[in-house]
């Protein structure tokens, strides 16, 4: 009898594991595209029309499913080599109207070849080429590393486009300086030009162009519906940050950090100070946070709110559950594909994975009643 | 007298030292300067953890390539100093700030200009690192002079 009632209670528990399993999971993930060069960044044209940025200086388009063999022409030169190359693909939020995309790379200085720069250049997208190509920010002062760019852009609600410039590894200190670029984010109206209305225009030695500063990598950047500007930033080893930004605040690199040097040593032995600011979430040990989407997509219902953020180490994408701009619980997805470099939530409500490294893929991950 | 593989690991303990002794110094006085609160505890706290950091828990442990470094530098300056009529005190403090020159100065090259021990910034930082090498050297061949004799 006893035999019996377990035997009976260990199949109940079996059937309800496995149907907890699939409401769970209820996704399926297909490969879209196989073999791109360090893949970085993608933009939804269309459901059907993508457009990837490949580190080493292309642009590629991926239609209907199918890589098309020829890249975007008219691309500038860019500076490919350590951390550097083509970035980020943005399209202006008039896009259909008036064909405007940007981008962001590295790019060596004209005079001092040993030199280079974050710039972000603004073109028209006509059929498969990049017309009336204008740079319209470049980072100063110019640098000698190839690493810690951010490089990221989005659009706020008001028309104008924040840009995320990384500390250049080499010159962490200056985030905390106003009269530089390095460690910041920064706000721009769409021809380059500076708002009226930013944080520091009136402050003396400060750039005009600064929205916060104290940041060290930022390559994750959103803004949802509300206005709330989520970012996140690879920390050094340990201290990777989820932030909210506010114009004008201090978020503390290097002054405070939960992180160490690579080499062990201590950058700060502080983790807060009254006027900067904390993050709302940060990992020891660290993820290497590269993307982030906050997903509003019909597809996963489930998902709705909750912040996706890929990761490079060990490689997997973290679904940060938010309530009230807090972090209420944080699942480990997609780790079966290795370092994850970036993350898009296509116009249909499905997720897009680009997996990092030169032969990096593009995986699909949709309902799987879908 | 002391054993050549115990002169040695000194030696690289004080290239170490001084090491772990100048990033610390160089990241408080930063600290100081954007008005962080170091207090006399904390300036000590963070030598300690430094030097313990920086020798064991970096992503390659710092103590590893510089006891390479010293080595090679350290056998190419006995063969120079057997061979020929190089002075052995100025042929270890040569071989030792030539390790760490190699460490601080060229190694960075390879990592796009990285440069990953923080300390060696700036040309003073890494004149003072290059000097630690300079001062084990030293060490390792005023405490083993009566060696000469044997050679």
């Amino acid at each position: 009898m006893i035999k019996s009632v377990g035997l009976w209670l260990c199949c109940g528990f079996m059937i309800c594991a496995v149907v907890v399993a699939a409401e769970t999971s209820g996704y399926q993930t297909n490969v879209v595209v196989k073999g791109l060069d360090n893949p970085w960044s993608i933009a939804f044209i269309s459901n059907d029309d993508w457009l990837v940025t490949e580190r080493s200086g292309a642009l590629r388009r991926v239609r209907n499913g199918q890589l098309d063999p020829n890249p975007v022409t008219g691309i500038p030169a860019v500076l490919y080599a350590g951390q550097g190359g083509l970035s980020e693909i943005f399209l202006h939020p008039k896009f259909d109207v008036n064909r405007f995309i940007y981008l962001s790379f590295a790019a060596a200085d004209i005079t001092d070849k040993k030199a280079n720069a974050l710039v972000i250049v603004r073109g028209r997208l006509e059929s498969n080429e990049l017309t009336d190509v204008t740079t319209i920010f470049k980072s100063d002062p110019l640098r000698k590393t190839a690493a810690h760019y951010g490089a990221r852009i989005q659009f706020l609600a008001d028309g104008t486009m924040l840009i995320t410039s990384g500390d250049g590894f080499n010159y962490r200190e200056q985030a905390q300086s106003l009269d530089n670029h390095f460690g910041k984010l920064l706000r721009l109206n769409d021809d380059g030009s500076i708002p009226n209305d930013n944080p520091f225009l009136n402050t003396p030695g400060a750039l005009p162009e600064i929205w916060s500063y104290g940041h060290r990598n930022p390559q994750g950047l959103i803004i949802a519906k509300d206005g709330t500007v989520f970012e996140h930033e690879h920390g050094p080893k340990g201290g990777d940050e989820l932030n909210i930004i506010q114009p004008g605040k201090n978020y503390g690199w290097p002054a405070i950090t939960f992180g160490v040097d690579y080499s062990g040593a201590t950058i700060s032995p502080f983790t807060k100070k009254p006027g900067m600011e904390q993050p709302i979430k940060y990992w020891v040990p660290s993820i290497a946070p590269s993307d982030m989407v906050l997903y509003q997509g019909a597809m996963f219902p489930q998902w709705i709110g909750s912040l996706f953020v890929s990761a490079l180490v060990p490689g997997d994408v973290r679904r940060l559950a938010m309530s009230e701009n807090k972090v209420v619980s944080e699942d480990i997805m997609f780790s079966e594909f290795g370092r994850i470099r970036s993350i898009a939530e296509a116009p249909d409500g499905s997720l897009i994975l680009a997996t990092d490294g030169n032969d990096g893929s593009l995986i699909r991950v949709s309902s799987d009643s879908s | 007298m002391l054993s050549i593989s115990s002169r040695f690991l000194v030696s690289v303990i004080i290239a170490m030292g001084l090491m772990a002794m100048q990033t610390s110094v160089s990241n408080l006085f930063w600290l100081v300067s954007v008005d962080m609160p170091i207090t006399f505890a904390i300036f000590i706290s963070t030598l300690l953890s430094d030097l313990i950091g920086m020798s064991f828990h970096g992503e390659v442990p710092i103590i590893g390539v510089v006891l390479v470094g010293l080595l090679i530098a350290f056998v190419a300056a006995h063969f120079a100093v057997k061979c020929t009529h190089l002075e052995r005190v100025p042929g270890y403090v040569f071989a030792g700030a030539a390790a760490l020159f190699a460490i601080v100065v060229l190694m960075p090259l390879a990592f796009y200009n990285l440069d990953l021990i923080a300390g060696a910034r700036t040309f003073i930082g890494k004149c003072c690192l290059i000097t630690g090498g300079a001062l084990s050297g030293y060490f390792f061949a005023v405490t083993g002079d009566g060696e000469r004799a044997h050679d």
